[in-house]
C-alpha cells in the first residue's frame, strides 16, 4: 500500500514541524498567552522529538524511494507540511496542535503496519 | 555597501527582485503549469476525453503505431514516436512531409505532421480542436512569445541570475531566518506581507534555489559557451558528440526499398536489457535499406534526464550500437539537475509537491513587490496626507503589480475561455488562442497603468476570480466530462483535477477581491493588508 | 581601514552626495552584470582546462558552477566598500586568470 508509505512521511513532517515549533517561546505563548514560555525540560524534549521525527521521515523517505528521490519527497513534504502548520497558527492554533498529535500517533500506526507487513 | 554586509544585502536583494519581478512572475506562473501541461492539453481537447482505452504493453503500442505510420506516413523520411506513458495515454505519431517538387517549402513546422492516436489500434484519435495547449505555458516560460527564442532565453536567463542574486542576498539578510519560520502575523499591514514573503520564500528555499539554478543549467551551454570553446578550441561539435552520445551525422539515403524490421522484437531486447520501458522510439529513412530504428528509454523514477538509447539497424533489427549507458561524475549531475528542473521523473504525489513548491514562489515573487509598494506608500505617507503625488516609482510599481498579480490569471483565464469559444476549424486557431491570452493580459494591464487603485485590485481580482471558477461550468456546457460525470468513472480524471484546481484557484480570488473591502475614506496612516495575505498570493498567481 | 578611506578621499570626485551614491550605484550594476559575468566565463575557461578529469566532464564541471562563480562575484561586487575595490576586485583576479590562459596558449575569446 504506497499510500501509507508517503502518509507515513507527511505525517512525521507535520508532527516533527510542529514540536520544534512550539518549542520556541513566541509559538508557544500563541498557545499558552502572552509570555508563556516552555519549561526548560518540555523545550528540550520538543526539540529532541521534533529533529528526530524529521530525521526518521527523512530515513523512511530514502529507505522506501532510494536516496536522491526519497530526500526530494521528504524536501517537498516539509513545504507542504509546513505551510500548513503555518496556515493554522494565527487562526487555529489549537486545532493545529491537535493535528500535530494526531499526526504524531498516525505516524506510529502506520510505522506499525508498514513493520508488520 | 558603505552601510555594513548586511545591509547592503538587502538592499542587493531588494533591486535584484524588484527589477525583474513582474517578468519572473509570468515565468513562474507559466512555468509552474508545465508540470501539468499535458493535462492541461487535454482539458484543451475535450474531443478526445472519451478516449480512455485499456494500457497496452509497448510492444502493443510500438506495433500499432509501425502499422499506422506505414499506412498513413507516405514519403516520410524520418518517424518520431511516443509511446503512452503516465502522462500521456496516446501514441503520439510525427513525421515529416517531405515537400513535392515544385511546392514551396514551409518552413520546419509547416513540413511535420504529428497527430496522436489510439495505441491499441493506431488509429487517429477522433481529429481534436487545434490548440497549442499546455505546450504554449510550457514555451511561455523561456520562450516568451512574439519575440525571437534567443532573444527571450537570453533574457530570461538575464532574469534568472537576478533572482538567482536575489535569493543567496534574500537568505544572507534574513536575520532571524529560524526564528521566524513559523511566523505569520495577519491583519497588521506591512508586517503581515513581510512575514507572507519569508515565509513563502523559506518554506521552500530548497525549491526555489533549486529550481533557478537547475534552469540556468537547462539552457547552460548557451549561457556560458566558453569552457566548451576554449577546451575544445572552439570544436562544439565534438564536445556535444562526447557529452551527449548518440550517432553523429546524417545517414544517406541507399535509394533500395527494404521492408522495415517489426518493432515488438526490438522493443522487447531494449526492456529486457534495461529493466525498464522504452518511451521513445525514432525511425531514420524508413523502408529504404539504410534505415535505422532509435530507442530511447522512458524516463522512470530515476532522476537524470539523461536516457540511454539503442540504435538498430532498420531491415534486420541488428543492434547497432548503445549510447548513454555509461556517464561521468559531472555529465550525470548536469543530467539529474536538468531532470530535476523538468521533473518528469516524479510521481503524481510528488508532482503535485513541486505543483504546490511552484505556487509558492509565484506568491514569494508578488508578495515581494507588494512589500515594497506598501512599505514605499508608507514612506511617502506624510508628503502623500499632504496632498502630494505618489512619487513616478511608486506608481509604476503599484500599476505593474496590478497589470502582473491580478492580469496573469485573467490572461490564463481568457485562454481556456477561448479554447472553448472560439470555432473549431477556425484558420490558425492556436495562434487565435494565444491572442486571445496576450490580448486579455494587454488590456488589464493597460488600464491598470491609467487607474492603480485599491477599487482597481478588486475589479481585476474578481474579473480572474469569475474567468477561473467559471471554467468547471464552462467544461460541462461544452464537452461531455464535466465534473459529475468524472465521479462516475466517466471521463478523464485529469480534466476533473484541472476543474478542481482552477475552482480553487478562482475562489481564492474571490477571496482576495472580497478583503478589498473599500478604506474608510480617512485613513491613510498605513496600508492595513489588501488581503487575507496568505491566501492573495498562493491564489493570485493562477496557474492551473 | 583608514588605507582605503584615503584612497577613497583621493579619488573622489567633487560632485554632489546624490549623484556621487547613484554614480556608484551605477559603476557597481556595470561591474556585476558584466564584470561578473566575464570573470565567471574565465574562470569557466581556466577549470575547462585545469580539473584533473577527462576533458568533457572538466568541462560540464566548470560550466555548471560557472552560475555560482557569477553569483558570488555580483554579491562581493555590492558588499565591499567602495566601487573602485569593486572593480579591481574583479580586475585584478580576471587578468590573473587571463595570463595564466595565455600562458597555456588556451585563451579563446570565441563565444560562438
Amino acid at each position: 500500500m504506497e499510500w501509507i508509505t508517503n502518509f507515513l512521511v507527511f505525517a512525521l513532517c507535520y508532527a516533527g514541524l510542529s514540536c520544534l515549533c512550539l518549542a520556541m517561546d513566541r509559538h508557544y505563548a500563541d498557545l499558552h498567552g502572552r509570555g508563556a514560555e516552555p519549561p526548560l525540560q518540555l523545550r528540550r524534549r520538543l526539540r529532541w522529538a521534533g529533529w528526530l521525527a524529521l530525521a526518521f521521515g527523512l530515513a523512511w523517505a530514502m529507505h522506501s524511494s532510494g536516496a536522491g528521490y526519497g530526500t526530494v519527497v521528504w524536501v517537498g513534504s516539509l513545504t507542504c507540511c509546513g505551510l500548513l502548520l503555518i496556515w493554522l497558527l494565527p487562526y487555529a492554533p489549537r486545532h493545529a496542535m491537535l493535528l500535530a498529535r494526531v499526526a504524531g500517533v498516525a505516524a506510529l500506526l502506520a510505522a506499525l503496519v508498514l513493520a508488520v507487513r | 555597501m558603505k552601510e555594513g554586509f548586511r545591509q547592503s544585502m538587502a538592499w542587493l536583494h531588494t533591486w535584484s527582485g524588484l527589477l525583474v519581478c513582474w517578468i519572473l512572475l509570468l515565468v513562474f506562473c507559466a512555468g509552474t503549469a508545465s508540470y501539468y501541461r499535458n493535462e492541461i492539453t487535454l482539458w484543451m481537447q475535450p474531443e478526445l476525453h472519451a478516449a480512455a482505452g485499456q494500457p497496452v504493453s509497448s510492444e502493443q503500442a510500438a506495433t500499432a503505431a509501425q502499422t499506422a505510420m506505414q499506412e498513413r506516413a507516405e514519403g516520410a523520411t524520418r518517424w518520431f514516436i511516443t509511446l503512452p506513458g503516465e502522462r500521456n495515454p496516446a501514441l503520439q505519431l510525427g513525421w515529416n512531409k517531405p515537400s513535392k517538387p515544385g511546392e514551396k517549402k514551409k518552413g520546419r513546422r509547416g513540413n511535420f505532421h504529428s497527430e496522436k492516436a489510439d495505441p491499441s489500434t493506431g488509429e487517429v484519435l477522433s481529429k481534436p480542436r487545434e490548440t497549442r495547449g499546455g505546450e504554449f505555458l510550457y514555451r511561455l516560460h523561456f520562450d516568451l512569445h512574439y519575440m525571437s527564442a534567443l532573444w527571450a532565453r537570453w533574457l530570461v536567463g538575464f532574469c534568472a541570475m537576478f533572482m538567482l542574486v536575489s535569493i543567496i542576498s534574500g537568505i544572507v539578510t534574513h536575520k532571524r531566518i529560524f526564528k521566524d519560520l513559523f511566523t505569520f502575523r495577519p491583519k497588521k499591514g506591512q508586517r503581515s506581507w513581510l512575514d507572507a514573503h519569508n515565509v513563502t520564500a523559506v518554506l521552500a528555499l530548497p525549491y526555489h534555489l533549486m529550481i533557478t539554478y537547475t534552469g540556468l543549467v537547462t539552457l547552460m551551454f548557451m549561457y556560458m559557451p566558453s569552457g566548451v570553446t576554449t577546451a575544445y578550441k572552439g570544436d562544439q561539435d565534438t564536445f556535444f558528440s562526447e557529452a551527449f552520445p548518440a550517432r553523429v551525422g546524417e545517414t544517406k539515403a541507399a535509394g533500395v526499398a527494404a521492408p522495415l524490421t517489426p518493432f515488438a522484437p526490438l522493443v522487447r531486447q531494449a526492456e529486457q536489457r534495461w529493466g525498464a520501458q522504452v518511451g521513445f522510439v525514432s525511425v531514420n529513412l524508413p523502408g529504404d535499406a539504410n534505415a535505422t530504428v532509435t530507442l530511447r528509454r522512458a524516463s522512470g523514477r530515476d532522476m537524470s534526464s539523461k536516457q540511454p538509447t539503442m540504435e538498430f539497424d532498420g531491415v534486420t533489427g541488428k543492434l547497432l550500437a548503445t549510447y548513454g549507458e555509461e556517464m561521468g561524475g559531472a555529465s550525470n549531475t548536469h543530467g539529474v539537475m536538468y531532470g530535476l528542473h523538468i521533473a518528469n521523473f516524479a510521481s503524481p504525489l510528488l508532482r503535485a509537491l513541486f505543483f504546490l513548491s511552484g505556487l509558492a514562489g509565484c506568491a514569494m515573487v508578488a508578495t515581494g513587490a507588494l512589500l515594497w509598494a506598501v512599505k514605499t506608500r508608507q514612506k511617502q505617507a506624510k508628503a502623500l496626507a499632504a496632498g502630494k503625488r505618489p512619487s513616478f516609482g511608486l506608481r509604476l510599481v503599484e500599476a505593474l503589480n496590478i497589470g502582473a498579480i491580478a492580469g496573469i490569471p485573467i490572461a490564463f483565464g481568457t485562454y481556456f475561455w477561448a479554447n472553448r469559444l472560439l470555432p473549431v476549424g477556425l484558420e490558425e486557431r492556436p495562434k487565435e488562442e494565444i491572442a486571445f491570452f496576450f490580448g486579455a493580459w494587454a488590456v488589464a494591464a493597460i488600464v491598470a497603468q491609467l487607474r492603480p487603485t485599491r477599487a482597481m485590485w478588486r475589479i481585476q481580482l474578481s474579473v480572474g476570480a469569475v474567468l477561473l471558477a467559471s471554467l468547471p461550468v464552462l467544461n460541462g456546457l461544452t464537452s461531455g466530462s464535466h465534473l459529475g460525470a468524472v465521479l462516475l468513472g466517466r471521463g478523464p480524471v485529469a480534466v476533473a483535477a484541472f476543474d478542481l484546481v482552477v475552482l480553487v484557484l478562482g475562489l481564492g480570488l474571490a477571496y482576495a477581491a472580497f478583503r478589498l473591502k473599500p478604506l474608510p475614506a480617512k485613513s491613510v496612516k498605513s496600508a492595513k493588508p489588501a488581503t487575507k495575505a496568505d491566501v492573495t498570493p498562493d491564489t493570485a498567481a493562477g496557474a492551473a | 581601514m583608514s588605507a582605503s578611506v584615503q584612497t577613497e578621499k583621493l579619488l573622489r570626485w567633487p560632485l554632489p552626495e546624490a549623484l556621487h551614491y547613484r554614480l556608484g550605484v551605477a559603476s557597481r550594476s556595470v561591474a556585476a552584470i558584466v564584470g561578473g559575468y566575464l570573470l565567471a566565463a574565465l574562470s569557466t575557461m581556466l577549470l575547462s582546462v585545469c580539473l584533473p578529469m577527462a576533458r568533457v566532464e572538466a568541462v560540464m564541471t566548470a560550466t555548471l558552477a560557472s552560475f555560482a562563480i557569477y553569483t558570488c562575484a555580483v554579491l562581493w561586487v555590492f558588499a565591499t566598500s567602495s566601487a573602485l575595490r569593486a572593480w579591481l576586485g574583479l580586475l585584478i583576479p580576471g587578468a590573473v586568470m587571463a595570463a595564466i590562459l595565455q600562458w597555456m596558449d588556451a585563451l579563446s575569446w570565441s563565444l560562438a
